[in-house]
């Protein structure tokens, strides 16, 4: 994680590229069982943009930072995404906080992800390569995108 | 003032791993209700797995630390009772807030808090599945392995069981 000096002062100067040929956030459901929520709409997620950013500046901010949102319902019928950070390479359950850092899962992809559904012994969290190709396929195709560039700092 | 238990006692133990792995009054969707189901159901699969053959799920120790401890089973407690400094800051921060009564969310961290410590000191309850609910996984994600079978969904999570023959 990085730290950022006191006397750095971090100037947000975002400009935010939604790279989804529409801005309503609805998207493909993470989970496979069709039903969806639309981000845009909705007032636990809407200020997606803010939380996303916020999140990029803190742990990466001298550099661009993509990541990809995918929406679902879960089987019991609570909303939840999935944040994909591309250069991270992680994938962090969000269900609306305002900071992402409040996530009780984060996958990360070089350690947390197994070749097949045998390699998980009861794992409560580990995921199969097959599970990461899948959700990372639905939100290219159908998810948010949101481009972060890097923050500019000044002494 | 809210303290959980010491981090080497089952009940330390427990607590953490609730606070830590069921959804948290910080998700738009929370419920109290809800959250100690899942709970319960946690103490049951922990307990579980203690008892019904802990090698299967990679724990050297018939015990609450062998099994917390396995590897790749459990995020961030593997090496308990050293843990990522990111869940030690999110837990802390929990506490923190159930204990500040300016900040309007701490009666809803308190009663978080209090419902993970009570079910990680009381009794684990009666197994509600036709097997040995044995797994959890955050809902959204697939099953723990090829042969748990789907039981029900509570707090953000899929509980899984186990043939009890198996």
């Amino acid at each position: 994680m990085l730290q950022v000096g006191r006397c750095i002062l971090l100037v947000s100067i975002v400009t935010m590229a939604i790279t989804h040929p529409v801005l309503r956030a609805q998207t493909a459901a993470a989970e496979g069982d069709g039903r969806t929520f639309d981000f845009a709409s909705d007032p636990a997620f809407r200020d997606y943009k803010q939380v996303i950013t916020e999140f990029a500046h803190k742990h990466r901010p001298n550099a661009k930072n993509d990541f990809c949102i995918s929406g679902f319902y879960t089987r019991d019928n609570l909303k939840s995404a999935w944040v994909i950070w591309r250069q991270g390479r992680q994938m962090i359950l969000w269900e609306g906080q305002q900071n992402l850092d409040d996530s009780r899962r984060d996958l990360h992809l070089a350690s947390d992800v197994v070749p097949t559904e045998a390699d998980l012994h009861g794992s409560t969290y580990r995921v199969t390569k097959a599970w990461v190709k899948r959700i990372t396929a639905v939100c290219e195709q159908s998810g948010v995108r949101v481009h972060v560039p890097r923050g500019i700092t000044s002494q | 003032m809210i303290r959980i238990p010491e981090r080497n006692t089952d009940e330390g133990r427990e607590t953490r791993v609730f606070m830590a792995e069921c959804r948290d009054p910080e998700a738009s969707d929370y419920d109290l209700s809800d959250a100690k189901t899942c709970m319960q159901w946690m103490d049951l699969v922990l307990w579980n797995r203690v008892h019904h053959h802990p090698k299967r799920f990679m724990a050297k120790h018939a015990t609450l630390l062998g099994v917390l401890t396995a590897p790749g089973q459990f995020a961030k407690f593997e090496h308990y009772p050293n843990y990522s400094a990111e869940l030690v800051h999110r837990l802390q921060k929990m506490i923190d807030i159930a204990n500040n009564p300016k900040d309007k969310r701490s009666s809803d961290y308190a009663d978080y808090i209090q419902a993970a410590m009570k079910v990680a000191g009381a009794p684990t309850i009666h197994d509600p599945s036709p097997g040995l609910l044995t797994g959890w996984v955050t809902s959204g994600t697939r099953s723990p392995g090829p042969n748990f079978t789907l039981y029900d969904t509570s707090g953000g999570n899929d509980f899984y069981y186990v043939d009890k023959d198996d």
